[in-house]
């Protein structure tokens, strides 16, 4: 049975009838794939972006005969892994380019963000947040987090840099945040290269991966959406989707995102 | 395996580019210290950030060296030899990476919801500060309302019900644990079977309460709504209460109307028994710490839960046994504590995760406890000056906010009421201490079982310190509840626990307990 591609970037699709690809990871409803140096996300709902692969089928992959390691290629637009076949429409090639636009922090959009991070700070209850802060483990990490957003820096970055449970660690997830909110303001720190670069060594592949998508302005579309929510249309209703993101991510992006703006 | 630290034993494992989300990690990790008895295990990604966390308790060892940002390692300690302690651990975490996958399917918006599936009912658990919106996108589909969520402004509150009684739709809630609607539980609520007594309540564990009594003894619901705490307030003026009753009024299955509140507003009140005077079916009126001079003769007053269910059963013919009174190895019972108490052990000290089982206890010992004080407490002189410092008779209800800032409420994660436990055994003054525990959906899948442990040592606490310590236990839960009420009351029992028949039925024990002893 074939499945259709709805998204696939232009350079990752040369690259893939280039070089060929293998499956890294199997979950319910996505797969990762590793091509060369990079990490791509395959699903239904993966966001479009850079490197995520949209497929119009909802696939249950951990239930499907997958392996991690089968080859993944693509020829005369087919992207096949094991015995599954995905076409990719002319259409579905998409060249996606830096997303460019800076944003002004003005009374609105600050009102907005303070609401965000009461919310977070108070009340979110979808994720790790809501396990007792006093859980040693817990603790440890928050205190760190909370020295970095006291204190943002190489030190207290790199303290979090890969610190947290899940293959995109919270440390790391507040960081991505962070780094949006800095860039979507038009701010930079110099510290922020020698991160990435150190990323790639000390976190998981996908994280860095998504580290490093953030800091090249290559933003999924669901950073997009916070973005405008926040500062074209004051929307916290918009904003907040960002929570659906993974079972920790969303909370951690938006958490080091507001920082990042504020 | 390494031994250290006199019989502690470490052991590692590394398992290659595995990835499991944070929340299942974190929650698998509470749930498995418990169940496999180990000392502490660590589930944590293969980072340097993570080897320095596990190094700063003394958990690392030179094995998890090879691990890479993609790996997952794992560390235990243990106190006895478990050698397959990772084979459980990874097949326990197999089988809820396979359970996450029998994925439903996941509406992100209600209008999403609504225009796949045309549900009828909508629950919100969302931030006070957007549950309004949200309940007001609900009833515009005309989709009754329940509102789990709390800190939703009294205004919004009324709005919501009058655009609700305008469409002829309930809206249950803010702050509303426990419904049953058709038979299936919203929220809070305990597997209770169906029958013809109709229920409106503006308290959560108070409509557990009467539905699980009402159930136990073979009656049966219609339907169990829930009004939210605030509905019978002067602001409010209880229009949800009032819309509660018009509904069940109307309803053919509805042959006896049950209303559980604590006291509500006199105006409230006065509007309420007016309305009582037109129904036509019989009615009981189970208000806590409320008076009531004259009522309809149709309209029955009780003051306790335990008294609301019996009467409702009654008026269904059905019979129940008494179930406040004390048998007699109860009563023996009682008399060794009383003989075996020191001089010192004067009080009782409840510890609740119900908020108006709380409140009930109060009711039922206020005429016998002088000084009893409590966090529920309306009167000024009956509040307890500060919940979380222990002095006198004392009836906290571990559900109020300033005990779940950032944590899950009791009836989810009963472990936070253990510290509690533990430090009340140590006073020299605690005679009795007194608990309750909930059963049924949305509860902890076995409150009983985690809090046994904290039981038994805060009994051999007092022990040692050559002090009997009482403790009463209620179980709100049926039969058909999923966590097994026989177990969990059989296992109390075991330990030496005294359990009570009900809630009420617990506060007298507790009360007959510390009788003669002076305050």
């Amino acid at each position: 049975m074939s499945h259709n591609i709805l998204s696939i970037d232009k350079e990752i699709f040369q690259a893939f009838v280039l070089h060929g690809a293998r499956v890294a990871g199997i979950y319910k409803s996505t797969m990762h794939i590793s091509l060369q140096e990079t990490i791509l996300t395959l699903g239904d709902r993966v966001g479009f972006g850079k490197h995520h692969i949209v497929c119009k089928e909802k696939i249950p992959f951990s239930e499907l005969d997958y392996k991690v390691g089968d080859d993944v290629k693509i020829e005369n637009h087919i992207l096949t892994i094991a015995s599954h076949q995905f076409i990719i429409h002319e259409a579905a090639i998409i060249e996606y380019k830096p997303f460019d636009r800076i944003y002004t922090l003005n009374q609105k959009s600050y009102q907005c963000l303070k609401a965000l991070r009461e919310m977070i700070e108070k009340d979110h209850d979808q994720n790790l947040f809501r396990f007792p802060k006093d859980n040693p483990w817990l603790k440890y990490q928050f205190e760190k987090i909370q020295v970095f957003l006291a204190a943002p820096g190489l030190p207290s970055a790199l303290s979090i840099l890969g610190l947290g449970m899940g293959l995109t660690p919270l440390g790391d997830d507040i960081l991505t945040g962070f780094i949006l909110g800095l860039q979507a303001v038009g701010k930079t720190l110099p510290w922020i290269p020698k991160l990435i670069e150190t990323a790639k060594i000390k976190t998981s592949q996908l994280s860095y991966q998504n580290l490093k998508d953030t800091y090249d302005r290559y933003y999924p579309n669901i950073f997009i959406d916070m973005m405008e929510g926040v500062f074209t249309q004051n929307d916290i209703e918009k904003a907040k989707a960002i929570l659906n993101l993974g079972a920790t991510s969303g909370a951690g992006i938006l958490t080091g995102f507001i920082y990042g703006c504020m | 395996m390494d031994a250290c630290r006199g019989e502690i034993m470490k052991d590692y494992k590394i398992l290659k580019n595995s990835y499991f989300d944070s929340v299942t990690l974190m929650s698998t990790t509470v749930t498995l210290k418990k169940e496999l008895k180990l000392k502490e295990l660590v589930m944590f990604m293969g980072t340097d950030m993570n080897k320095d966390m596990i190094k700063s308790v003394g958990l690392y060892h030179e094995s998890l060296d090879e691990a890479m940002p993609n790996d997952l390692m794992l560390a235990v300690e243990l106190d006895e030899a478990f050698p397959n302690w990772a084979e459980e651990v990874v097949a326990r975490l197999s089988s809820s990476k396979s359970k996450s996958s029998d994925e439903k399917t996941v509406y992100k918006t209600i209008n999403q919801a609504y225009e796949a599936i045309e549900p009828n009912i909508a629950v919100i658990s969302v931030p006070g500060l957007y549950a309004a919106n949200e309940a007001f996108k609900a009833l515009e589909k005309n989709m009754h309302v329940m509102l789990f969520s709390d800190n939703v402004s009294v205004e919004d509150e009324i709005a919501l019900k009058d655009l609700a009684i305008k469409k002829d739709l309930l809206v249950m809630g803010p702050d509303c644990g426990t419904a049953i609607i058709n038979g299936k539980g919203l929220c809070f609520a305990n597997q209770v079977r169906r029958g013809s007594i109709g229920l409106v309540a503006a308290s959560g564990t108070g409509l557990q309460e009467v539905t699980v009594i009402i159930d136990r003894f073979k009656g049966g619901i219609t339907q169990a709504i829930g009004v939210g705490g605030r509905d019978l307030s002067e602001k409010v003026q209880g229009r949800m209460m009032l819309k509660g009753i018009d509904a069940l009024d109307q309803d053919d299955d509805t042959k006896v109307i049950v209303l559980i509140s604590k006291p509500p507003h006199q105006t409230v009140l006065d509007k309420i028994l007016k309305r009582l005077e037109t129904v036509k079916k019989p009615v009981v009126l189970c208000l806590l710490d409320a008076h009531v001079e004259k009522t309809p003769k149709h309209v029955h007053f009780t003051s306790t839960l335990t008294d609301g269910a019996i009467k409702a059963l009654e008026l269904v013919g059905l019979d129940t046994p008494d179930l406040l009174s004390f048998d007699k190895t109860l009563v023996d019972t009682i008399n060794t504590y009383q003989k075996a108490f020191t001089n010192d052990q004067k009080y009782i000290k409840g510890l609740y995760c119900g908020g108006t089982l709380t409140a009930e206890s109060l009711s039922v010992l206020r005429p016998y406890l002088k000084g009893v004080t409590s966090n529920v407490a309306k009167k000024d002189e009956e509040k307890m000056k500060d919940p979380m410092k222990s002095s006198g008779h004392n009836l906290v209800d571990l559900g109020d906010d300033i005990f779940t800032q950032g944590k899950p409420h009791p009836m989810i994660e009963p472990a936070i009421r253990l510290d509690r436990i533990l430090h009340e055994a140590k006073l020299k003054e605690t005679a009795v201490i007194l608990l309750d525990f909930e059963l049924g959906i949305g509860s902890h899948d076995d409150a009983v079982g985690i809090t046994l442990e904290a039981l038994v040592d805060a009994k051999k606490l007092a022990e040692k310190d050559g002090r009997a310590l009482a403790i009463v236990a209620y179980v709100c839960g049926t039969d058909k509840d999923h966590q097994n009420l026989e177990s969990s009351e059989k296992r109390l029992k075991d330990a030496g626990i005294i359990v009570a028949k009900t809630n009420a039925h617990a506060a007298m024990i507790a009360q007959e307990l510390v009788k003669g002893v002076k305050a």
